[in-house]
């Protein structure tokens, strides 16, 4: 039953890595409603690992380090989009609206016209 | 009549407008799998009418636009950038490590434990001729382990020199290309979506090579700055640049008879080795300067192997010529087991090796103390393989567990370079996807799809920050 959650986990995990290969909105979704399906799978592979008579095999563990490592290479992936994004949004607004009383670029209108509309 | 005719003329100059447009259009189809190349649009302009002044209306064409981001290009060129470092440096990385075993089975580990064994038995009967041939033995291929290794690093060393001189000179030739291209745009190749398409796919080229700033200049032509300072292609100017392995003056080689590390030269003399930080070059000069000086040395390092290979012949040369081979009278003192080059503490690996004046019958064993032990430098030089004495290890550490800190470090980078590499294979194709989503998107749709994704990100890392903490707590767990 625990490695069968882990299996799920890992692999909701490597289809959130491919969506986020190609960063958008919509994928960004698709890819949420996979990320809470694998929080529910650790939450009860967390519960099942709390009992006393749990005693985990080195190919458990294994997995589990995998994960993490998948883990920390997704977080990265969406990381590096949403710097790509920031910098964009950063650029237009220093661009097209200069700078604010702080030297931060100052938000553009556009953006702000987004906002309103989004 | 005249009505007519201005009509006709509109809209016969309207037909040519929209077949130019057309041909626009049609060229974005044909290279709609063109790696490279962006999408062009032409802007259409109404004409002034004013039937009274003879103005006839109609449309002109206005200059051509293309979808091209460059932010989105400035970003797959820093993942290239990153991506060749990573690459070379795994690849060369996975080239030395095989020399450095962990395991302790071959190599240097199993040679110095061969040893330390055959004075462990010499110990026990020093004056058995077979254990003391033993230590001889095991004291030439200790030699001949040391030297297996320097081969192998020198031989690294040799394979990165000629991987720089290769990569220098493909800079080079896309630095002639850009140089080429510029010309091109000069004279009138402004709107040429192929020429604009050559130069980005050489600039992509070239930022997997090394890390390069890109300045877009009014006329059409693009300078290009090595690590954003040293320039390579201004306009219609092109600065070769190109390695060197000569020793500076500046700062003076501390080690003389050691190579000389790898330096990159601009055209006009300047030292811009520190400019290179990203790209294949990058990855060849960390490997070069960095990596195989701090194991086999280079003019400003001495090398954690050729530090290891003096400690551990010093020590043992030490505690040999400080006993006795008989007592005599008058006493014999004991021969050195290993000599070296002693121009440099830089080559002792590689000149290492057992002393021709030693052989079984003037190894001494006796510790003249006080007090007096029969076997006593054998037993010291048994202790060497669990030291307890300061003088016994390297920085506290036994010689064997130098080495394997030595390959632990070599096996860490090499699979945390590996781990980089696989990222940025990653974010390299993701950065291709965000060019291409940006390009040719209005402003307003691309503010819009900012913020949404901005949003569904906030929601994506706050779900995978759970996840990571979940994970910690089963890993807790096991621990």
């Amino acid at each position: 039953m625990l490695t069968g959650h882990l299996v799920e986990a890992l692999q909701l995990l490597q289809q959130v890595q491919a969506l986020a290969a190609i960063p958008n909105p919509a994928r960004l979704e698709t890819s949420q409603a996979l990320l809470e399906e694998a929080l529910r799978h650790m939450q009860l592979l967390h519960l099942e690992a709390s009992k006393s008579e749990f005693h985990p095999t080195p190919a458990f563990t294994a997995a589990v380090r995998t994960l993490r490592r998948q883990l920390q290479h997704t977080q990265r992936l969406l990381e590096q989009a949403s710097l790509f994004f920031e910098g964009w949004a950063r650029l237009k607004a220093s661009l097209t609206c200069g700078y604010d009383a702080h030297g931060n670029p100052a938000p553009a209108e556009e953006i702000r016209r987004g906002l309103a509309e989004a | 009549m005249s009505n007519l005719l201005t009509s006709l003329i509109s809209t016969a100059q309207a037909l040519g407008v929209f077949e130019r447009a057309l041909v626009v259009s049609q060229n974005n189809v044909a290279n709609v799998s063109t790696p490279g190349y962006a999408a062009q649009r032409m802007i259409l302009h109404a004409a002034e009418f004013d039937p009274s002044t003879g103005l006839i209306g109609g449309v002109q064409a206005g200059e051509i636009e293309t979808a091209r981001n460059l932010y989105a290009e400035q970003n797959v060129r820093r993942q290239r950038e990153s991506l060749g470092y990573y690459t070379e440096l795994a690849h060369s990385l996975a080239a030395v490590e095989s020399y450095f075993d962990v395991t302790g089975r071959q190599g240097i580990p199993a040679a110095l434990s061969n040893l330390f064994q055959a004075f462990s038995a010499w110990s026990l009967e020093p004056g058995s001729l077979p254990a003391r041939e033993q230590v001889i033995q095991r004291a030439g291929e200790l030699a001949d382990a040391f030297h297996q290794v320097a081969e192998g690093m020198a031989r690294a060393a040799a394979d990165a020199d000629r991987q720089l001189r290769q990569t220098v000179g493909k800079i080079n030739e896309i630095g002639q290309q850009l140089y080429e291209y510029n010309v091109a745009r000069r004279s009138g190749g402004m709107d040429d979506a192929g020429l604009d398409t050559r130069i980005h796919a050489a600039l992509e080229e070239l930022s997997e090579l090394v890390n390069i700033s890109v300045l877009h200049q009014p006329d059409g032509s693009v300078t290009v700055l090595i690590g954003g300072q040293s320039p390579l292609v201004i306009g219609a100017s092109l600065y070769r640049i190109s390695v060197q392995f000569d020793l500076p003056a500046d700062p003076p080689p501390v080690y003389a008879a050691a190579p000389a590390p790898a330096r990159i030269v601009a055209s006009e003399g300047r030292d811009i080795t520190s400019l290179v930080t990203q790209g294949s070059l990058g990855g060849l000069l960390e490997m070069r300067n960095q990596v195989l000086a701090s194991l086999a040395g280079d003019a400003y390092h001495a090398g954690d192997l050729n530090l290891l290979a003096k400690a551990v012949a010093d020590r043992i040369n030490e505690l040999l010529t400080g006993g006795w081979v008989s007592e005599g009278p008058p006493p014999v003192s004991g021969v050195p087991l290993f000599t070296y080059n002693s121009a440099g503490d830089a080559v002792v690996a590689q000149t290492l090796a057992l002393n021709p004046a030693a052989n079984a019958q003037n190894l001494a064993a006796i510790s003249p103390g006080p007090p007096y032990v029969g076997n006593g430098v054998a037993l010291q030089l048994a202790e060497l393989a669990e030291p307890r004495r300061q003088q016994d290890m390297i920085g506290g550490y036994s010689y064997a567990a130098f080495f394997g800190r030595l390959a632990g470090s070599v096996g860490s980078r090499l699979a945390e370079a590996e781990a980089n590499r696989a990222f940025r294979a990653d974010t390299t194709a993701q950065a291709r996807e965000l060019r291409q989503q940006l390009s040719g998107v209005s402003l307003d749709q691309e503010a819009i799809l900012i913020l949404q994704f901005q949003r569904a990100y906030q929601a994506n890392a706050k779900m995978l920050s759970l996840l990571g903490e979940l994970t910690e707590a089963v890993l807790g767990m096991i621990r």
